[in-house]
Parts: C-alpha cells; structure tokens; sequence
C-alpha cells in the first residue's frame, strides 16, 4: 500500500478509533496536522474516463464497419454525405460537450477521441470515394494537424496521446520514403505546448501521468527516426543526453509516489541509460564514428541536420547544470545517470580522432559496472529489494554481453550463469533476512 | 478563457476541419463533370493500405514521354502532352514544364531517362530519348473483397484469353480522377458479378 492511501486508510479509521476512547480527539487533530491533506484518487472516476473513451472508439468504429457493409451499393453522393456526416455528427458531439458539459472529463475525453477518429475516418472514405491517390504521409500529416485544434479545445490527453503516435507514424514513414521529417518538431511543439499544463498544474494526476509517459516513450522513438545523422554517430550524444535529461529532470521535480508508473521520466530515463550503455559497451557501435565518416550522400539533408545538433545544444544546456547541482549535493545515484552525457561525448571525442574502438567499450564497460555497483549497494542501504534487484540486473545484463562477444566456450559461459544465479539467489536471501531482522 | 471564446474557436476549428475533405470533393466533382475521358492501358496487382482500406495497385502506361532529357530534373514537376493512339489509349507525345495551350495534358513527376521508350529495346550507349515520369495515380480503392477478387481475375483471363485491362480516367487542367477499371471492356464490378454468376 502506498503511502497517500495507507495515510487516507488511516483517517478513515479515526472516528472509531476516537469512539472506541483509543484515541482522543486532540491526538486525532495532531495526527492530521502532522500528516496533512491527503488527496486519493477516486477510481470510479478513472473507470468512468477509460470506458467513455473506449465507448467513443467502438461506437466510431462500429458506424464505419455499418457504413462499410453496404458501401460497394452506395452512390458518389451517399458515400460523400455519409462521410461528411460522420465529421459533423463527431463536431457536434464535441460542440455539446464544450456547452453543456465542459467539467465532464469523461465527456471531454470520449467525444475528443471520437473527433479525432472521425476526422482521419472522413478524409480516407472521401479520398476512398474519388480515388484519390495521395500518399500516406500526407495523409496523416493533414490528420494530426487538424487534431491540435481537438485536444487543445477540449483539454482532453487521449487524443493528445494518440497525436504522438499519429506524428511519430508519420515521421517513421516520411524518412522511408528517403525524405526528412524535420516538421516533426514544430508539431511536437504543438504536443510538449499542450502537455506542460497538466503536468505542472499536478504531476501525480493520470492525465498527467498519461502525457508524460507518452511524450518521455514517444521521443525515445521519434528521435532515433528524425534525427538526420549526417555526422555519423551522433545519435550517440543525443540519446546520452535525452536520458540524462529525462532522469535528472524526473527525480528533481517528479517525484511523487513510490509506484513506477507514478515516475515516467525517471523510468525512461534510467532504462534508457542502460541499454544505450549496454549497446555502446560492444565494439561494433563505434565502428565508423567521428566527423571523418560525415554522410553526404543522397537521402541525408545537411541543413536539416542542424536540428541535431541544436538538440544536443539544448539537451546538454538542461542536463549541465543539473549534473552539477547533483554534484554540489553529493547525490550519488544523480551524478551516476548525469554523467553519462559527458561519457558519450569524451569516447565520440576519441572515436573520431581514431583511437581504437577498443577505449569507448572499455570506458563504458566502466561506467556500466559501476552504475551496476551503485545500484546495489544502494538497494542494500536502504533494503529495497526492487533496487537492489535492478543493479544486479545491470550487472547480469554486462556479464552476458560480455559472454557472447568475448569467445568463451559453453563450459565457462555455463559455470559464468550458475554464478550469476547463485549471487542473485544469495543477495536476495541475504537482504529478504537482513530486513526481517530490522 | 471564457465560454463565448472556446466556442469561437471551436467554430473555426470545426470550419477548419470540414474545410479538407469538402475541398477533396469540390475539386474531383470539377473534374468528373467537366474533365475530358482518356484510356490507359494498365497491369493489376493487389497490396493493401491499412488506413484507407483495399486497393489494386495499377501499373499504367505509358511511363515515358519524348523530350530533351537535360531539361528535366529528378522529381521535377513536369506537364505530360496527350494524345490518343489508334486504339484509344493514351500516349505522350511531348514533355514541358509549362502546360501547353493547344492539346490536353497530364500532371507528372520525372522519374529518369530511357534509351528508348521502356520496350526492352534500349543497349547500353543508346542516346536517351524519352524522360519516364511517375504517373498522380497509381491505385484503385475497392471494397476489401473485390480487390484480391479482381486481380485474380485478371491474372488468370490475361494467361488464358489475353485479357487486357485499362482505367478511364477524366482529366481537367492536368489534374486527373480515376472514373473505373475496365477488364475484357466492362467496368470491373459488372465483369466479377458475371464471372461469379456463369
């Protein structure tokens, strides 16, 4: 149990606890001053939200496979009225909701998410209807667009979520197509713009909680798709960065609650700065980095890599002053993720002036030990299970890739398992006695 | 921001959002109503477009135009010149980057530059005569079960009879919208319905 709740479980037993004379009434007011106001989310109401967004989504959906059923016997002008119909049919939802029932969360939510569906619903029957061929990008380029309008007027975070998937679809399918997708940000913009207010007004709300975890997930995706890569290997210190970034800026400010679900930021940002130290601690990333290998073949727009690098500038202008404030106050585990940033750009260094790729695997064979070293021994510190566990499988995760790139035979890859095993069975045993002991 | 407000610009969000579609179909009516009716040979196939449903793939010709090959860049737009051949069907007689005045013709993309036109003639030191252009149709929606259908059809009357497919397509200004596929001369629903029917 969490602690808003166990402290809400624990008001709701007062009044009895005062009627059983266990408590008095002053320890009662003193109990409640010292804990202060506890706000528990009222399930009901989550319940409500979910189930009237998937209710807009099969009704939408459910309209289209009727509408589907008879289509071939339909003429040009049924289908054309039929599809613009549903646009409307949708907007007046919407319009409803924004008079009548604008304090509705569940009503926001499930007629935004209905719009938004209609609106990529109507543009495909219609270009279906008259044969327009078009491609896919554009396609869903006019969609996202013409969503903004939806979740910003209906502050609703459902659609807002679904926008981020729609623009990362789109910039996956844009750079296929031997394109850029250097407009990505400026609707990204649109989305981060939208997704602060929530965020700021209460971090530990759901849509909140919903924004962030699909904007931290949604960028971790996007940018591996829009970064232009023309300076080879500079995806390297962007992502470094990002993470760093997402993990500094989630344990400074978003800090609520024990759940990992209630820490978007901090969770993408540690998982993201383990794989990419896992991936970059093998050789073969570092094959072919440096300004040396610059691309400037057909299909990489140099102009447009100047994004990559404007990124890298301001990513590194957030994660700087953090790592030194982290610093100044000795936080270990904050100082171990902050790092990375400044590890990724010391080996890109050295890759590009032609050291062997030998020094960056090695550095971040290092750094990955050791953050392995500093999970654990936190996770024995404060016996927490769940982060002792996570260091342990850092730690596991190195020993392997190291088993399958370093040429050893079964036998000694089979007796490097069964040890790995024993230390994890051994530390939890340990640690499962030392706080039964406590 | 009061109520009056969010409603305004709901309003124009809504305007904003019938806007594309009502434009999509004003256009293509313009040009199913008045645009001029041309044939193009063309060669079925069937993959599938997850958000805008079933479609049969068309490979059209022609695929080049005669033209001055340095003039034209790659992906450049272009203005196909039209002209008919005996048969009926479409052929380009020239290639611009302005619209001509005196004979109809076809927005396209430059794709290349071929030895001849693509008749498999073309050896290599051939002097490059015609430009290949990509087409602003490539694909004909049908319902989810017609178009597997459909190429099916195709491919088995093409082996066994030498059947020839083409679409009617109406052109206005340059700009084109595909009126129907034809198969064996009939339009292709009335050729599956009397397939499944004999």
């Amino acid at each position: 149990m969490n602690r808003t709740k166990a402290i809400a479980w624990l008001y709701s037993e007062l009044p009895e606890l005062i009627r059983g004379s266990v408590l008095s009434e002053e320890a009662s007011q003193a109990l409640r001053r010292y804990y202060g106001d506890v706000h528990v989310r009222d399930r009901s109401s989550i319940a409500l939200i979910v189930f009237s967004v998937v209710g807009a989504t099969f009704i939408g959906l459910g309209i289209i496979l009727m509408l589907a059923y008879n289509w071939e016997e339909l003429s040009r002008p049924s289908r054309t009225v039929l599809s613009l119909g549903l646009l409307l049919v949708a907007q007046g939802c919407a319009g409803y909701t924004l008079l009548e029932r604008r304090r509705s969360l569940a009503w926001r939510e499930g007629t935004a998410t209905f719009l938004m569906l209609s609106i990529g619903a109507s543009i495909a029957l219609i270009s279906q209807t008259y044969q327009i061929q078009g491609d896919l990008g554009n396609f869903l380029l006019v969609w996202m667009v013409l969503t903004i309008p939806t979740f910003y007027l209906l502050d609703a975070v459902v659609p807002a979520a679904l926008y981020m998937v729609g623009i990362t679809i789109w910039s996956g399918y844009v750079q296929s197509q031997h394109g850029h997708a250097l407009w990505f940000w400026v609707l990204f913009a649109a989305l981060a713009l939208y997704s602060i207010r929530p965020v700021l007004k209460d971090s530990t709300t759901p849509r909140a909680i919903l924004m962030a975890w699909t904007g931290s997930l949604g960028l971790t995706i996007a940018l591996g798709i829009t970064l232009e890569k023309s300076l080879a290997g500079s995806w390297i210190m962007v992502y470094a960065a990002y993470f760093s970034v997402l993990y500094l800026v989630g344990t400074r400010w978003l800090t609520h609650g024990d759940s990992l679900w209630l820490k978007p930021l901090t969770f993408t940002g540690a998982v993201g700065t383990v794989v990419l130290s896992l991936m970059l601690s093998f050789e073969e990333f570092w094959s072919e980095v440096g300004w040396t290998h610059y691309r400037t073949q057909e299909g990489y727009y140099q102009w447009v890599s100047v994004v990559d690098y404007l990124l890298l500038a301001v990513l590194l202008s957030i994660a700087m002053p953090l790592f030194v404030a982290a610093c100044r106050l000795r936080e270990e585990d904050r100082i171990a993720f902050g790092f990375l940033p400044i590890l990724a750009i010391v080996c890109y260094g050295l890759a590009g002036v032609g050291y062997p790729t030998l020094f960056p695997k090695l550095l971040f064979n290092a750094y990955l030990f050791g953050l392995a070293v500093l999970i654990i021994s936190r996770g024995l510190r404060i016996m927490a299970l769940r982060v002792t566990n996570a260091g342990l499988l850092i730690l596991t995760s190195l020993i392997v890739a190291r088993f399958f790139d370093s040429g050893l035979g079964f036998i000694e890859r089979g007796i490097g398992f069964i040890l790995i095993g024993i230390g994890f069975l051994a530390t939890n045993f340990l640690l499962v006695r030392k706080r039964k002991a406590a | 921001m009061n109520k009056n407000t969010y409603l305004l610009l709901f309003v124009c969000a809504c305007v904003a959002q019938l806007a594309i579609p009502v434009s999509m179909i004003a256009s293509r009516e313009l040009i199913l109503r008045q645009g001029e009716v041309f044939r193009f040979r063309t060669v079925p196939v069937d993959p599938y477009d997850p958000f805008r449903g079933r479609y049969v793939s068309l490979r059209l010709f022609p695929l080049s135009a005669p033209a001055p090959i340095a003039t034209f860049s790659y992906q450049e737009k272009a203005f196909a010149h039209i002209e008919v051949d005996d048969d009926g069907f479409v052929q380009f007689k020239a290639l611009s980057l302005t619209p001509p005045d005196d004979v109809p013709y076809l927005k396209v993309r430059v794709r290349g530059v071929a030895p001849r036109q693509l008749t498999g003639a073309g050896r290599p030191g051939d002097v490059p005569t015609h430009v290949r252009v990509t087409l602003p149709f490539d694909r004909y929606y049908m319902q989810e079960k017609l178009a597997p259908e459909a190429e099916r059809a195709y491919i088995d009357g093409w082996r066994r009879e030498g059947l020839s497919a083409y679409v009617s397509v109406r052109i206005r200004s340059g700009s084109a919208v595909i009126e129907d596929l034809y198969l064996d001369g009939k339009p292709i629903r009335q050729y599956l319905a009397e397939k499944s029917t004999r």
